[in-house]
């Protein structure tokens, strides 16, 4: 039939097994002859963190807020007696005086 | 199952250094981008350099191939413009039977090989005659075995067209190789 493909094995560029690897490797050896115009990152975890830091970012963001919010909480609560004599409920006046003052 | 990295992500690696990512483009590409600059070039071995000076050039553009998903077109593009500017350099305007003193050289080769080189002589011969777009749809389809999708998609015709040109192209290489023309 007309629309058949035509044999054309003759112009296959792998006739020689070997030709794949030679193209390869003489373009790979004139890649590698030039000053490499994409230099890998010294950072190995160069694309961890590309990723990571919009995670640290936020995480950071929600740790300062956190403690700002329990800072404000724990000044806001009812101091408790900071001695026996206040939570025996000591009248202040007599808690003022010295340790070598005696109420006569 | 591992699966083939996608053109994009081999792009993208060997921007990120990673050579060896651009040994699988190569590998993946060299067959496409030696048909097209066959079909221009009418050569196989300048065909093979102007194809190794694409690949070496992409290389060096990389970073400016906007769509990556869409490498194989810009390569296949670098090829075509390649090839032509070596066809105006050399002004080669036909292609070139078989040197006869390869044929020479061969002479000791098996009578295979000999059929072989006679057949590939007559083959680019016939070639020659046909416009540079149906060269490249018949060596993409009937080398490279790419579907009219693929084809279209690489050379920016489209689907209607490449079938077109096929059909067109092998009725001529028939009727020229059987000499059934001028």
């Amino acid at each position: 039939m007309q629309d058949d493909p035509i044999d054309l094995t003759a112009l296959d560029p792998d006739a020689d097994p070997s030709a794949e690897d030679r193209f390869v490797g003489a373009v790979m050896a004139r890649v590698a002859a030039k000053p490499n115009p994409y230099p890998m990152s010294a950072d190995v975890l160069w694309g961890a963190w590309s990723v990571a830091r919009p995670v640290l970012l936020a995480a950071s963001i929600v740790i300062v807020i956190a403690g700002v919010v329990l800072t404000r909480e724990s000044s806001a609560e009812p101091r408790g007696p900071l001695t026996v004599a206040e939570s025996l409920g000591v009248p202040m006046e007599f808690r003022t005086l010295g340790a070598g003052e005696r109420v006569r | 199952m591992a699966t083939e990295p996608s053109d994009e992500d081999l792009v993208q690696r060997t921007l990120a250094g990673e050579q060896d990512a651009f040994a699988i483009l190569v590998r993946r590409y060299r067959r496409a981008a030696l048909a097209r600059a066959l079909a221009i070039l009418g050569d196989p071995a300048d065909a093979d350099d102007i194809a190794q000076e694409a690949f070496v050039h992409a290389y060096e553009q990389l970073a400016t191939c906007r769509r990556p998903e869409r490498f194989a077109s810009w390569l296949l593009i670098i090829v075509h413009r390649r090839s032509l500017n070596a066809l105006r350099s050399t002004k080669r305007r036909r292609l070139a039977p078989l040197d006869d003193t390869i044929i020479a050289e061969r002479s000791d080769a098996p009578m295979r090989e000999l059929e072989r080189a006679d057949l590939r002589s007559q083959l680019l011969a016939a070639l020659a005659r046909l416009a540079p777009v149906q060269r490249e749809i018949v060596l993409l389809a009937d080398v490279e075995h790419w579907s009219h999708d693929r084809i279209a998609a690489a050379t920016g015709i489209s689907v209607l067209m490449s079938r077109r040109h096929l059909s067109d192209a092998r009725k001529r290489l028939r009727a020229l190789l059987t000499g059934t023309t001028d």
